[in-house]
């Protein structure tokens, strides 16, 4: 009896070692859990579900030639391990689970992870956030969540990020002016 | 009319064409002379089949012989031409994966540089949030 009651502990220790191991690499990287959304996007007027790993993103480079277009972008590549975006737009107000979203922002409160940017706009009801995870001076993730009623868009990036190499990349493929150290014109 | 009335020439084809006795022994030398064609034709004949049959055997000898190497060989060919066809395929298929993922990174990064801008602004003039 003692025999099989241990033999059952150790099961469940290594059952719980098992399941704590990918939740402890998510805590341990820059990388966040992102829900899955299943569904939402029948319900939203556009969405974009983007889901780029490390060897998804090392055939992306390896295929990209030093040429004036790509050569950015490898830039960009280069030591990013993970790119996750979830971006939802709806027709109605509070149509997407808000507590999804508050789940994925409740993360970022947990030790590593520094607010670069936090707005909460009570009168429009928007809320913006970066985050960073750094260690030392490598950083390892970065997370940008805006919400408003009618639309989420979650970015993770992870892996070194850098701001100047993305921002040479503004004006092509569509991707905006990335205003770094600009100050708005209105203020 | 009696011949010495008609015409030279029809007494000249009438003389011609007049029935003649064949000497004796022809209808023996025409059957001899068709004995020994047909005779040569049946020689000639197993000939051409006994030559086919020998060139036969000896094909058969010679694929005898041969036939590993040969199946070898087209072994080696078919998995030349089917390790090549999924190489290629293989190829291929990482190609169009490798161009959706690049769609993908441009998509993500402009999206990325969109709310990052939205961040920045929202954090200059909160009013402009979202």
């Amino acid at each position: 009896m003692r025999g099989s009651g241990s033999t059952a502990a150790i099961r469940l220790l290594a059952a719980g070692v098992l399941l704590a191991a990918p939740l402890a690499s998510f805590a341990q990287s820059g990388r966040i859990e992102l829900p899955s959304f299943a569904g939402l996007e029948k319900k939203a007027v556009s969405s974009v579900n983007i889901s780029l790993d490390l060897p998804l993103l090392k055939l992306v480079a390896a295929q990209m030639d030093n040429g004036p277009d790509d050569a950015p972008v490898k830039a960009v590549l280069d030591g990013i391990e993970g790119i996750y975006v979830r971006s939802f737009q709806f027709a109605t107000d509070h149509a997407y689970p808000e507590e999804e979203v508050a789940r994925v922002r409740s993360q970022l409160d947990a030790a590593g992870w520094m607010k670069l940017v936090s707005v909460h706009n009570n009168g429009q009801n928007g809320n913006v956030e970066v985050c960073m995870r750094r260690d030392g001076n490598r950083i390892e993730g970065l997370v940008v969540l805006a919400t408003d009623p009618r639309q989420f868009t979650i970015v993770n990036l992870v892996g070194s990020v850098d701001l100047a190499k993305l921002s040479q990349l503004q004006g092509k493929f569509g991707i905006p002016n990335l205003r770094l150290g600009q100050k708005s014109s209105g203020s | 009319m009696n011949d010495r009335d008609r015409p030279p020439l029809e007494q000249r084809l009438r003389k011609a064409l007049r029935p003649v006795e064949p000497p004796a022994g022809f209808a023996q030398s025409v059957m001899t002379a068709l004995a020994r064609a047909r005779a040569a034709a049946a020689s000639a004949s197993t000939r051409a089949t006994r030559g086919a049959e020998e060139r036969r055997s000896m094909g058969t000898a010679w694929l005898a012989t041969r036939r590993p190497w040969l199946a070898a060989a087209a072994s080696l060919v078919l998995a030349v031409v089917l390790v090549g066809a999924g190489l290629w395929g293989s190829h291929r298929a990482q190609e169009l994966r490798a161009r959706d993922a690049r769609a993908q990174v441009l998509e993500a990064l402009r999206i990325s540089s969109q709310t990052l801008n939205a961040a920045l602004h929202a954090s200059v003039d909160p009013r402009r949030s979202g």
